[in-house]
């Protein structure tokens, strides 16, 4: 690498704690993040039986001024303009060809509209948001975020925020200690309780140091936080969803908002209400391999003729549950009697549909009704 | 003393009396490729030459082949590190071996690497 490349690598405020945990690092998205400290298998352990500590400062937070909602609704299918004061939804960027630019979370805020999307789009959503006339939006390049996962992460957040009953999932408040701001969300990416925290990097990096006196809290890297979503059945961009995978085939219909389908008021809207009425092409699903062998992204699937039927998506050894497991993108007229089969290095595998997630999801209490 | 071989895929080569050599992959090697999973061994009494794919390592992350540095016949492989192939993470220049080979052809080993010369090569990758 030149040294050019190498000037462009972003650190987060956590770098120095991530090299004294002896992270083992890679650069990901631009950002220099860790990919495990101690062992993937056991950090991912760790998050399903205890609580972890994830650095997602590399995410890329967009503040939009509420007085653009409406711009804003062009290019994002959920009602943004009628979701309550604190509450949290899961949607997608959409372009003006339909073609889904990324996915993120939407956070409303008492003064602002927060959105966090995906590192390694960042470029990509910010040609598209610039391209939207009279969308008022900011990058917020000097916060940070941490993401703290697993059944007891109530426990240890506990200590710096007492009122975490306050928080039912998809929600999150806006608080004040007497130096900075920060965003506590009950919101995370591994199938697990958890809360995310965003504030100015100085903040995060205090807040961490206090996190880390608990002996139940471990960092933990990128190779468990893939592992635990694709556990958790959770989509990932660039694997389940890209621009020419429609959101309907990734099995993510929910994410737009059925009055505003109707009402074909985003971008895209008549491409993706016609795919809801006729049936989609491919269908995501789950499955597992009883061979000693991962299906990776991008192999492709086939029936027992070797006519294909779709490919692999996301593929893992999945430590819960001690096996090989993989999600793919399968024609939606497979009937799931026909036995399906990837090649691995020349040899033919099976795969075994499974049901999504392949681990219980275990978020907190049940989430809050729109209309609650 | 180290007498070991290296290669610039990351495998070591422990050359034993009676021409016979043992391969496996290197510590910086299973860092890179973090936890690993599953491997494949070839079978006994395969032939190989010098940088052909003699087993493959599967971590959480990713595939990997692992390549002979020699020109040969793998005469044994090391069962243990299929049903443990955390070894290979634990100790992987000893306990984590993983063929066995009866060299045929010493003069293609020319483009070996001694361990100091592997080192500055590690670290001109950093």
């Amino acid at each position: 690498m030149n040294k050019d490349v190498k000037a462009q690598i972003q650190l987060t405020p956590l770098y120095d704690i991530h090299n004294s945990f002896n992270a083992s690092m890679i650069n990901f998205a631009g950002w220099k993040l860790p990919l495990y400290y101690t062992g993937i298998i056991q950090e991912h352990n760790h998050v399903r039986s205890q609580v972890g500590l994830f650095d997602v400062s590399h995410m890329g937070r967009i503040e939009v001024d509420p007085i653009s909602t409406k711009q804003l609704e062009n290019i994002i299918p959920i009602d943004i303009k009628n979701m309550k004061l604190g509450r949290v939804k899961y949607s997608v960027l959409i372009n003006k060809s339909g073609n889904i630019i990324d996915d993120l979370l939407v956070y409303k805020l008492k003064n602002t509209i927060l959105l966090v999307v995906n590192a390694s789009r960042m470029k990509a959503v910010n040609n598209l948001l610039s391209d939207i006339p009279g969308l008022l939006y900011k990058e917020l390049r000097d916060t940070a975020q941490i993401s703290i996962q697993g059944p007891k992460s109530e426990m240890v957040i506990k200590k710096i925020f007492s009122n975490s009953d306050a928080l039912k999932f998809m929600e999150i408040g806006e608080y004040i200690n007497e130096s900075f701001q920060y965003l506590i969300s009950r919101t995370g990416y591994t199938g697990e309780d958890g809360f995310e925290i965003i504030s100015i990097r100085d903040g995060i990096y205090r807040i961490v140091s206090i996190l880390l006196e608990y002996k139940e809290l471990k960092l933990i890297g990128l190779g468990a936080r893939d592992s635990l979503r694709l556990e958790a059945g959770l989509c990932l961009y660039g694997n389940e969803i890209n621009e020419e995978i429609n959101p309907i085939e990734s099995g993510l219909s929910w994410v737009f908002d059925k009055k505003r389908i109707q009402l074909e008021n985003f971008y895209g809207a008549r491409s993706i209400k016609n795919n809801i009425l006729n049936r989609p092409f491919l269908k995501r699903y789950g499955f597992n391999i009883n061979e000693k062998c991962i299906a990776r992204h991008g192999m492709e699937v086939k029936n027992n003729l070797g006519i294909k039927r779709g490919y692999i998506t996301s593929g893992c050894f999945s430590p819960t549950l001690d096996k090989s497991i993989c999600m793919g993108l399968i024609d939606s007229k497979w009937d799931e009697k026909e036995e399906l089969f990837v090649s691995i290095r020349k040899k033919i595998v099976k795969i075994t549909k499974v049901d999504l997630p392949f681990v219980e999801h275990k978020y907190h209490n049940k989430k809050r009704k729109d209309n609650e | 003393m180290n007498d070991k071989l290296y290669t610039k895929e990351h495998e070591w080569i422990s050359i034993e009396k009676d021409k016979k050599a043992i391969i496996g992959i290197t510590d910086y090697a299973q860092k890179q490729l973090g936890d690993i999973v599953f491997v494949e061994l070839p079978e006994i009494g395969k032939d190989c030459s010098i940088g052909d794919e003699i087993a493959v390592v599967e971590s959480v992350k990713a595939a990997s082949e692992v390549y002979s540095g020699v020109s040969g016949k793998v005469i044994a492989v090391n069962e243990s590190i299929i049903n443990e192939p955390q070894i290979i993470n634990n100790d992987p220049e000893n306990e984590g071996w993983f063929v066995k080979i009866e060299i045929n052809n010493f003069e293609d080993m020319n483009n070996l690497m001694s361990l100091n010369e592997y080192q500055s090569f590690c670290s001109s990758l950093e």
